[in-house]
């Protein structure tokens, strides 16, 4: 299960409560830190694979399930074509298809990982994220 | 005061509009309780008694009038006051999606730690806050 961030915690409130725009959500893998990262973290302290095709998937509204306070998202999967990725520990969730000027809404640290992915391997997630 | 919880149906209509395709809430409405025990998180707004006439109605929460803070969203304080009877013990307040009926959705509640007796022309005010964290 995708932990919120303090960013995303504070997008949340202001989605919720304010007249903020909710945006566009993107899935993003992370190769560094090695350890999960912190509720504080923001998208300058990931560091995402750099070569073999790597980009983030915009999530879509309507392949979200939300059943008994769980929101489970249909599974995407990521490619490395060119060149292998390395080792990947986690994943995230953020308002920006690229780039470290977003919000980092949340992570997750694969508890089975690191996946280390070749070129021609591939990464599938399926996001989770609760709220209690 | 007491501990506010999320109830289900708040945890569920949360993740359907930051993720999935729920519209926003335009507004959420305030309420009283005077539900005796603690209502459990998956109770709806059926399950909660309000007080009926003597000047009774939810407040409006209206989108954009919070105040966010560290993860925490906060209402200007809310009074609710008794006017031609009294309105008997209050033991909580809850946050719904309609003004009215029990049609809406449950978001969350508080339990007081002991009730506020309301009589008339007496009056009960709250400060409504909700963490997101």
């Amino acid at each position: 299960m995708a932990k919120f961030c303090d960013e995303g915690e504070n997008w949340a409130a202001n989605v919720l409560f304010k007249a903020q725009a909710r945006g566009s959500l993107y899935l993003g893998l992370y190769t560094a830190p090695t350890s999960e990262p912190a509720e504080s973290a923001a998208l300058t302290d990931l560091t995402e694979p750099s070569t073999g095709g790597y980009a983030r998937v915009q999530l879509a509204d309507g392949d979200w399930t939300v059943v008994l306070s769980v929101a489970t998202h249909i599974q995407k999967s990521l490619a490395a074509s060119g060149a292998a990725w390395g080792n990947v520990y986690g994943y995230f969730i953020c308002s920006v298809v690229s780039g470290t000027a977003g919000i980092l809404h949340a992570v997750e640290q694969f508890t089975d990982g690191p996946y280390n992915v070749p070129d021609g391997g591939s990464v599938k997630v399926t996001p989770k994220m609760t709220v209690s | 005061m007491g501990t506010p919880m999320w109830c289900d149906e708040g945890e569920n209509r949360v993740l359907g509009i930051l993720l999935g395709d729920t519209p926003v809430d335009g507004a959420y409405y305030l309420g009283l309780y005077k539900n005796s025990v603690q209502p459990g998180e998956d109770d709806v707004v059926a399950d909660m008694t309000e007080p009926s006439g003597y000047g009774y109605a939810r407040k409006v929460l209206t989108r954009g009038g919070w105040t966010i803070a560290a993860g925490a969203a906060t209402y200007a304080e809310q009074t609710f006051l008794a006017v031609g009877g009294d309105w008997g013990n209050i033991y909580g307040y809850f946050i719904t999606t309609t003004l009215t009926g029990t049609g809406g959705k449950l978001m969350g509640l508080e339990h007081l730690g002991s009730p506020l007796s309301v009589l008339n022309g007496k009056g009960v005010k709250l400060t409504p806050k909700i963490k997101c964290a």
